[in-house]
């Protein structure tokens, strides 16, 4: 059983995807597949699948849109699986298109209120601002809190703000970067290696989340769905899981269509 | 949640795990990769099988396949879950050899956090434990295809073993939570609700139930689904479980029919 607060999230969730992709935010509640045109503003894939658990919505790249209501599985949940995804790829490869499936993630949403963090002794905790992410960014240490330089999840762009647990010499033991998402604020987390296993990266976590709700934004936590130590850092820090993506990007984006 | 529970469980599954797909139970704990072939006698038919507990990744291959394998930079070793890196490569192999293959990317597994604590069968309703005969003459309708398997499904057919169904008021199925065998020591749990009886909290009734009977038989019980199966995630989470592992397979179709 789901609180009042996790469907608020949930729902707001729901509300930003439907802004982005152009759906209906009802496509989400119902059991049917839903396929829309991709925007002409997202250009980084050509074929995007979401579901909350329930419908599921296709935005897709017009040219490839006859190629993936002829091959719609069924039942048509299993559209973010291989059988449509990497058939897609396939297919673009036959016809010397390189593009490249991304498995489907678990995607999560706040199930209450975070607590106030307790800071252990010795540390400090920060809220870091895009200057800081940016020059933190050039160490390398961080991939998922504040991304690589020249990545392709183009995080020098997205970078927000984010939540920095500090030891007593001001190095940072844990970053939880904040970073745009179709809408939503997403969180992405890190832990030095000489730091885990003491719950830094759930702390941290925690204080990026009170930051996006006191923004007034709704948080959003993403991970593979190999990554089983993110997992267990979602869950001890108060998320549940919200949905599930999966995409095919194509590597040379389609020329822009005539006027 | 008790996490000394929680890592004795791990602990388990992988040595379970360890000893089925032909490892060291420290590939697990590694951060690194480790290849290693099928053991002949392993109980699940799969071409290719990809195994993370969150730190080591264990690729599991048909002694045929490994020189392939062994080829391919998979660099860091968590992106072998990466479909491009190996597993459409892997397919692509395949059907080089005149080989037809399925794979799904990673699936989810949980196993118990502590002690899973059973809940109160509601008002009017009645539990039956049911064998191969009640999941014959339902499998068909594909109502409970988690709990009883598809009926195309050839492996599921082989580990199935009996389930667990909540029968409404009406004296019909509303929920069933079905038992398959999991390696050695484990017991899987699928789990379905009728449509007429969802978001009534029966899922849970059943899974918990399920779970109860795994612990009393000596097993420990195992619970997966797919990323995409948002509620499945949160049932598991409600009745107890913890993400535990991570793991997909490629097996020829032969197997999947």
């Amino acid at each position: 059983m789901t609180t009042p607060f996790f469907e608020a999230q949930r729902r707001a969730q729901m509300d930003a995807w439907a802004a982005s992709i152009g759906c209906s935010p009802d496509a989400f509640v119902t059991e049917k597949l839903t396929i829309v045109d991709r925007p002409q503003a997202l250009p980084w894939y050509s074929l995007l699948g979401v579901t909350f658990g329930l419908g599921t919505v296709l935005s897709v790249e017009p040219r490839f849109r006859e190629f993936v209501e002829a091959h719609v599985p069924s039942p048509a949940y299993r559209s973010l699986y291989p059988v449509l995804m990497q058939r897609l790829v396939d297919d673009c490869r036959q016809k010397g298109i390189q593009a490249n499936y991304q498995v489907p993630a678990v995607c999560w949403a706040l199930a209450k209120e975070p607590a106030p963090v307790e800071i252990p002794p010795g540390f400090t905790l920060r809220t870091v601002d895009v200057a800081w992410m940016a020059e933190e960014m050039k160490r390398h240490r961080w991939e998922n809190g504040l991304g690589e330089p020249n990545g392709a999840q183009a995080r020098e762009y997205r970078n927000r703000y984010g939540a920095a647990l500090l030891d007593s010499a001001g190095r940072p033991a844990a970053v939880a970067g904040v970073f745009e998402t179709y809408g939503m604020h997403e969180i992405g987390v890190d832990v030095a290696r000489e730091h885990r296993g003491k719950g830094y990266g759930d702390l941290v976590v925690r204080a990026a989340a009170r930051e996006i709700l006191a923004a007034g934004h709704t948080p959003l936590y993403g991970c593979a769905a190999n990554n089983i130590r993110s997992q267990r850092t979602a869950l001890a820090a108060g998320f549940l899981p919200s949905f599930s993506d999966a995409a095919v990007s194509v590597a040379t984006p389609s020329p822009a269509p005539a006027a | 949640m008790q996490p000394a529970d929680l890592a004795a469980n791990i602990n388990r599954f992988q040595r379970g795990m360890a000893a089925e797909i032909g490892c060291s139970i420290d590939d697990f704990r590694s951060d690194a990769l480790a290849i290693v072939e099928r053991p002949e006698d392993c109980w699940e038919p799969y071409a290719l099988k990809i195994v993370t507990f969150g730190t080591g990744t264990v690729i599991s291959a048909e002694p045929r396949y490994l020189e392939f394998v062994r080829s391919i930079a998979i660099e860091p070793h968590f992106r072998a879950f990466t479909p491009p890196v190996l597993l459409a490569p892997f397919a692509a192999e395949c059907a080089r050899r005149a080989e037809e293959i399925t794979w799904r990317g990673p699936g989810l597994g949980f196993v118990p956090g502590g002690t899973i604590e059973t809940i109160p069968i509601a008002a009017g309703f009645t539990l039956e434990r049911v064998g191969e005969a009640w999941r014959e003459s339902h499998l068909a309708t594909r109502v409970f295809a988690n709990a009883l398997g598809e009926p195309d499904d050839i492996v599921a057919g082989d580990l199935w073993w009996f389930a667990l169904v909540l029968f409404g008021p009406d004296g019909e199925p509303a929920a069933a939570a079905g038992a398959y065998r999991d390696g050695l020591d484990r017991l899987e749990i699928g789990v379905d609700v009728a449509r007429a009886h969802r978001g009534m909290g029966l899922a849970p009734i059943v899974v918990t139930a399920m779970a109860a009977e795994a612990e009393a038989m000596g097993l420990m019980p195992s619970y997966y689904c797919a990323p995409t199966n948002i509620r499945s995630q949160r049932t598991a989470w409600s009745c107890g479980f913890v993400p535990a592992l991570s793991h997909a397979v490629a097996r020829l179709a032969r197997n999947t029919a």
